[in-house]
C-alpha cells in the first residue's frame, strides 16, 4: 500500500467573487480549498469527511480538475494534472471518475440507461459503437441492475437503483480512481447499506481507489481505510479509521465525533459530547491563524489566533493544532 | 439475453400527456385543417370557380356571399374567399419563418453564450439588450425605408415578403436567446453536466447532447406562444402599410380592409377576421397544451 | 389520559396514478414530558402521519379516511378550523425539516417571532419584543438583543431552524411535532438542537413527536419509538428494548444496514426497495423484502393491538 497513485500539494482552489454591473471585475474570493495536502494509495479508501462548506466537495471535483486550480498540484500515477489542457486532461478522464451525490439530478434525463453508461466507451473509444450497449448490460448486470431495462430512462427507475447506474458509468472505462462525493447521503437508510456494500465490493474486486466524500463519519468509517478530516479548506486530522474514530486528537475532529449519534441508547445515554458553540466562519473571510481558533474548546493563546498550525506527524497520525499534544480528551474519557 | 424492456423517453412521456389535453389536441387538428385550407385551397377554387387572388370584376363591386362567391367579393369584385387563403398563406408563412428564425439564431445565441459565460457571454448578452431596447418599429421602418423591396426579392418571392421576414426575424430571436441563456446556466451547473465532464465527453457533444436537448421544453413552448405575436406583428405593420403590398393580401391587411367598410359590408371583416381568430385561438390552446405536457410540475391541478 | 392519543388513522391521497394509502390505520399515544420517535423511511407515513396531527394536509388531495385524533381528550379531526387555528403554534407547535424555507424571508426575525406572541398570548409591543429576545437567547443565538432585528437571510441554517424552534417555543406549546428537524443540518449544530429539545421536554413537560430516520439520533432523543413502514407502524416499543432485541424484521434489517461510529461489522441491507404506496400487497407490506416471508404473510396483514407494545409481524406472535 506504499505506492502512492494520487499526491495533493497546497492545493488551493478559490472561487472569485465578482461585483455588479455590465462588465463585472473580481471584488473577493470564496476559499473553498485553502492549501491541502493529501495522499492517496493503489487500491486504498481515503474518506473525507468535513460540514457543509468545509470544501469537501470542491476538494473532489478538484482532484479530477473539474474546478480551476489556484494554486498547487495534484499528481496523479506521475502527470500534474495542473498542467495539463484540453484534449490531454480529456484522454486522462479515462483513468479517474466520479459518483455523484444526487441520483436524480447526474443522470441526463433524455439519455436510455444503456447510452449513459455507455457514454465513456465512446468518448474514449474504448469499445466498438456495435458492442458498446452489450458492455452497458454486463456493467448493469454486475452492478446489481436488470440487464433487460438498457432501453429504459432515468426517470423510470428509483433512487438506489438510479445511483447503481451512476456506479456502472463510472466504471465503464475501467479506471483507477474514483471520486465518491456523498454517494449514499440522498438514498433511503435501507438503501445505503446495498450501495455501500456494492462500492466496497467492486473496490476490493478491481483494486480501485476511492477518495470517499461524507459528511457521515459512520459511514466513512464502514469503508475508509484512512480518514482525512476537514475544517475550512484545510485538513485538520488524517489517520487510520481507527484513529481518528476511536481515539481522535484534534479538538474538531474530537467536536465531530462526539456529536455523531450511535443506534444505541444505552451508549447515548453515557456519551460525553462536546457542544461547540457558533456556526462555520464564512470561507469568504476566513479567521486568522488557526481556522478552527473561533470556536475551538481547547484555545489557548495568541499564537492560535496568528499561526496557522502546520499538518505534522504525530503518534503515526497527522494533525494540525499546535497542542495536539497537550489537549487529550476533552470529553474527558480515559484513553483505553 | 431476456428480451429487453423498452423505457419511455420524456418526449413520449410529454406526448402521452399532451394527447389526453383534449381542447389542445383539438386545436391541433383545427389549425391543420386550417393550414390544408389555405396551401390547397387557391388552386382549387381557380379549378372550379377560376378565380385568382388578383382577379377583379370592377363592374360586380363588392356583393355578399353567395353559391358562386361563397365569402363574397371586395370592392374590386375580387373574390374573397380566395384571397382569404392567399392571405393566410401569406400569415402563416411570415409566422412560419420568423420562428423558425428565432429558433435557429435564438437557441444557437442563447446556448453559446450561456455555455460559454464570462466576457463573452456579457458582451453577447449586451448586444442582445441593444437590440431589445432598440424601438421595434423604428428599426423596421428604417429598414423598409432604407432597402427598395425590389432589390431583395429572392426565390421568387415578392421582395416586401422577404423584408417582412427579415425585419421579423430580425427580432423575434432575442427573447428566445435569453431564455435560452437561462436555461443553459443553470443547466451547466447540472450534475449531469458535471458527470459528463468527468467522463470525459467533447465539449461540443456536453452543448448538443447534454444541455441543447434540455431546453427545448421551454423553447418549443415558447415558439407556439411567438407564432401569434408575430402574426399581429405582421398585421400591424401592413396596416400601416409597411409590409404586404396590394395585390398581395394577408389577413392583417384584410381585416384592415374590412375593417373600413364593416357596416355595409360586413363579410369583409367576418371572414378574414373570423378565421383569424380561430388560428390565433388554436395556436394559444396548443401552446397551453403544449406547456402542461413538457413541464408537468408547473400544471396547476 | 394520555395528552394526545391518535387511533387507527388513516390518510390518504387522491392522485392520477390512484389512491395513495400514505397512513393506513396508525395508533399511537405520547404523554406530557415524553418523546416520542417515529421512524420510517421516505414514503413510510412518518411525516403525513404528523402533519395530520394538526391537520395541515391540503384536502384534496388528501382525505382524512378515518380514525381519531385525541388531543387532550378532544378528537381533533371534528374540531372546527377556527378553533384549531388557536391551537396552532399555541398548545401544538410545530418544526419543519427545511430551516431555509420555513421562515418568511420578506419579515424581520423580530416580527415573526412578536406575530406569535400577538396572536396567541396577547402581547405587543416593547413586551413581545423582551420575550423575542429572551427566546432567541434560549435557544442559543449569539448576541440576541442586536440580532432579534436581522433578516432571516442574515442567519445560517442551523441558526434560523434554532429561530424556528424559538418560534416553536414562544407559546411553551404542550405538543411538539418536530419534522426531521435536523436532517438538513450539520452534526455538531444537530447536536445543539437536540439537547434543546430534549431540554424543552424535561423542563416544560412538553410532549415531543420526533419524526426521523436516523436512528441514531432516536437512540440518543426518544424515550419510546414506533417504527413505521408502509403506512402502518410495524413496531412499538420504549427505546431500550427497540434497540437492544428489535422484534420485527423490518426493524433488525434497519438497525444491520446502518453503519455505526462505534464498529466496522459487515453491513447487511434490506433487499428491495420501499414499497409502492398505490399498490400496497394485501398482507403484510414487508413481506416482498421479508427474509423470514411465509404463506400467511402475503395473504393478510398481521395482527396488530392499538396501543400494544411489540411487532406487527405473523412469525412473532406465532
Amino acid at each position: 500500500m506504499s505506492d502512492p497513485l494520487l499526491t495533493v500539494r497546497g492545493l488551493k482552489v478559490h472561487f472569485p467573487v465578482y461585483s455588479k454591473g455590465w462588465f463585472p471585475r473580481q471584488s473577493g474570493a470564496v476559499k473553498a480549498v485553502d492549501g491541502l495536502d493529501l495522499t492517496v494509495h493503489r487500491g486504498e479508501v481515503l474518506g473525507l469527511v468535513g460540514e457543509s462548506g468545509c470544501g469537501k466537495s470542491t476538494t473532489g471535483r478538484a482532484l479530477l480538475r473539474l474546478v480551476p486550480l489556484t494554486a498547487g498540484e495534484v499528481v496523479f500515477d506521475g502527470v500534474d494534472l495542473a498542467k495539463l489542457k484540453g484534449e490531454e486532461l480529456r484522454r486522462m478522464r479515462r483513468r479517474m471518475q466520479m459518483i455523484f451525490q444526487d441520483p436524480y439530478a447526474s443522470l441526463n434525463p433524455r439519455m436510455t440507461v444503456g447510452d449513459i453508461i455507455a457514454e465513456p466507451l465512446g468518448a474514449h473509444d474504448l469499445v466498438p459503437a456495435g458492442e458498446r450497449q452489450k458492455k452497458a448490460q454486463e456493467l448493469m448486470e454486475r452492478c446489481g441492475l436488470d440487464p433487460a431495462f438498457v432501453r429504459r430512462y432515468p426517470h423510470e427507475f428509483s433512487g438506489g437503483q438510479r445511483q447503481r447506474i451512476g456506479i456502472a458509468r463510472a466504471l465503464a472505462s475501467d479506471p483507477d480512481f474514483i471520486v465518491c462525493d456523498e454517494p449514499i447521503s440522498a438514498l433511503d437508510v435501507s438503501i445505503q447499506a446495498q450501495i455501500l456494500n456494492l462500492l466496497q465490493s467492486l473496490a476490493r474486486e478491481r483494486n480501485l481507489s476511492y477518495v470517499f466524500i461524507a459528511h457521515d463519519l459512520s459511514a466513512v468509517r464502514h469503508i475508509s481505510d484512512r480518514i482525512a478530516v476537514m475544517y475550512l479548506g484545510r485538513i485538520v486530522e488524517t489517520g487510520t479509521y481507527a484513529e481518528i474514530c476511536d481515539n481522535p486528537r484534534h479538538p474538531y475532529t474530537q467536536a465531530l465525533v462526539s456529536a455523531i449519534p450511535v443506534p444505541d441508547p444505552v451508549i447515548e445515554r453515557r456519551r460525553k459530547r462536546i457542544v461547540l458553540q457558533g456556526d462555520v466562519p464564512s470561507p469568504l473571510k476566513p479567521p486568522s491563524g488557526c481556522p478552527f481558533h473561533t470556536r475551538c474548546p481547547a484555545v489557548r493563546d495568541q499564537r492560535c489566533s496568528t499561526e496557522a498550525p502546520r499538518l505534522r506527524e504525530l503518534d503515526g497520525r497527522q494533525v494540525s493544532c499546535h497542542f495536539a499534544e497537550d489537549i487529550g480528551d476533552l470529553t474527558g474519557r480515559t484513553a483505553s | 439475453m431476456a428480451e429487453l424492456v423498452e423505457g419511455t423517453s420524456l418526449w413520449q412521456d410529454a406526448w402521452r400527456r399532451w394527447r389526453k389535453h383534449r381542447v389542445s389536441v383539438a386545436s391541433a387538428v383545427v389549425l391543420a385543417f386550417v393550414i390544408v385550407f389555405c396551401a390547397i385551397g387557391p388552386p382549387l377554387v381557380q379549378a372550379i370557380w377560376g378565380w385568382t387572388y388578383e382577379m377583379q370584376d370592377i363592374p360586380l363591386g363588392a356583393v355578399p356571399p353567395s353559391a358562386e362567391h361563397p365569402f363574397g367579393t371586395d370592392q374590386l369584385g375580387r373574390d374573397l374567399m380566395v384571397r382569404t387563403m392567399h392571405g393566410g398563406r401569406v400569415s402563416l408563412l411570415v409566422a412560419l419563418v420568423a420562428t423558425a428564425v428565432s429558433l435557429t439564431v435564438g437557441v444557437t445565441y442563447g446556448a453559446v453564450s450561456g455555455y460559454s459565460g464570462g466576457r463573452v457571454d456579457a458582451a453577447m448578452m449586451r448586444f442582445v439588450d441593444i437590440m431589445m431596447s432598440t424601438p421595434y418599429l423604428l428599426l423596421v421602418i428604417v429598414l423598409m425605408a432604407v432597402i427598395p423591396p425590389s432589390s431583395v426579392s429572392f426565390a421568387g418571392l415578392d421582395g416586401s415578403f422577404v423584408l417582412m421576414f427579415g425585419a421579423l426575424g430580425l427580432v423575434s430571436w432575442l427573447v428566445l436567446a435569453r431564455i435560452v441563456r437561462g436555461q443553459v446556466l443553470s443547466l451547466k451547473r447540472r450534475e449531469f453536466v458535471e458527470a459528463a465532464r468527468a467522463i470525459g465527453v467533447k465539449p461540443h457533444l456536453i452543448l448538443f447532447r447534454h444541455i441543447v436537448p434540455n431546453t427545448l421544453g421551454p423553447v418549443i413552448v415558447y415558439a407556439s406562444m411567438t407564432i401569434p405575436g408575430v402574426m399581429l406583428s405582421e398585421a400591424f405593420l401592413s396596416f400601416l402599410g409597411l409590409g404586404i403590398r396590394e395585390p398581395q393580401a394577408s389577413w392583417g391587411t384584410l381585416v384592415n380592409e374590412g375593417s373600413n367598410a364593416m357596416s355595409v359590408m360586413p363579410w369583409l371583416l367576418v371572414f378574414p377576421g373570423g378565421l383569424m381568430t380561430l388560428t390565433l385561438f388554436c395556436l394559444n390552446f396548443l401552446g397551453d397544451g403544449l406547456r402542461d405536457a413538457l413541464d408537468p410540475s408547473a400544471r396547476k391541478s | 389520559m394520555s395528552l394526545l392519543r391518535v387511533e387507527d388513522l388513516h390518510t390518504h391521497f387522491h392522485t392520477e396514478y390512484g389512491t395513495v394509502k400514505a397512513v393506513n390505520g396508525v395508533s399511537f399515544e405520547v404523554d406530557r414530558g415524553e418523546i416520542m420517535g417515529l421512524v420510517g423511511e421516505s414514503g413510510s407515513g412518518k411525516s403525513v402521519t404528523n402533519l395530520s396531527i394538526l391537520k395541515l394536509i391540503p384536502t384534496p388531495p388528501g382525505e382524512y379516511a378515518g380514525g381519531r385524533i385525541l388531543f387532550d381528550g378532544e378528537d381533533l379531526l371534528k374540531t372546527p378550523e377556527s378553533k384549531l387555528r388557536t391551537y396552532r403554534g399555541n398548545r401544538i407547535a410545530m418544526i419543519f425539516q427545511d430551516p431555509m424555507t420555513s421562515l418568511t424571508p420578506y419579515m424581520r426575525v423580530s416580527r415573526q417571532l412578536t406575530e406569535v406572541l400577538e396572536l396567541h398570548q396577547g402581547m405587543t409591543g416593547r413586551a413581545a419584543k423582551k420575550r423575542a429576545i429572551e427566546l432567541l437567547e434560549m435557544v442559543g443565538i449569539p448576541d440576541p438583543a442586536n440580532r432579534v432585528d436581522s433578516w432571516p437571510h442574515e442567519f445560517s441554517g442551523g441558526m434560523r431552524q434554532r429561530v424556528m424552534i424559538a418560534i416553536a417555543l414562544a407559546c411553551k406549546p404542550e405538543l411538539l411535532l418536530a419534522d426531521e428537524p435536523t436532517t438538513a443540518l450539520d452534526v455538531t449544530i444537530q447536536a445543539q438542537i437536540l439537547e434543546l429539545i430534549k431540554d424543552l421536554a424535561r423542563e416544560h413537560g412538553t410532549a415531543v413527536i420526533m419524526v426521523t430516520h436516523d436512528l441514531g439520533v432516536v437512540a440518543g432523543i426518544a424515550d419510546k419509538v414506533s417504527v413505521m413502514y408502509g403506512g402502518r407502524i410495524v413496531e412499538r416499543a420504549p427505546v431500550e428494548p427497540l434497540f437492544a432485541s428489535p422484534k420485527h424484521p423490518y426493524t433488525r434489517g434497519l438497525l444491520a444496514s446502518v453503519p455505526r461510529l462505534d464498529s466496522r461489522g459487515e453491513l447487511t441491507p434490506v433487499k428491495g426497495s420501499p414499497p409502492d404506496l398505490t399498490a400496497l400487497p394485501p398482507g403484510c407490506a414487508f413481506a416482498p423484502r421479508c427474509p423470514l416471508v411465509h404463506d400467511q404473510c402475503a395473504q393478510q396483514p398481521p395482527w396488530f393491538g392499538e396501543h400494544t407494545l411489540g411487532a406487527r409481524c405473523w412469525k412473532e406472535q406465532a
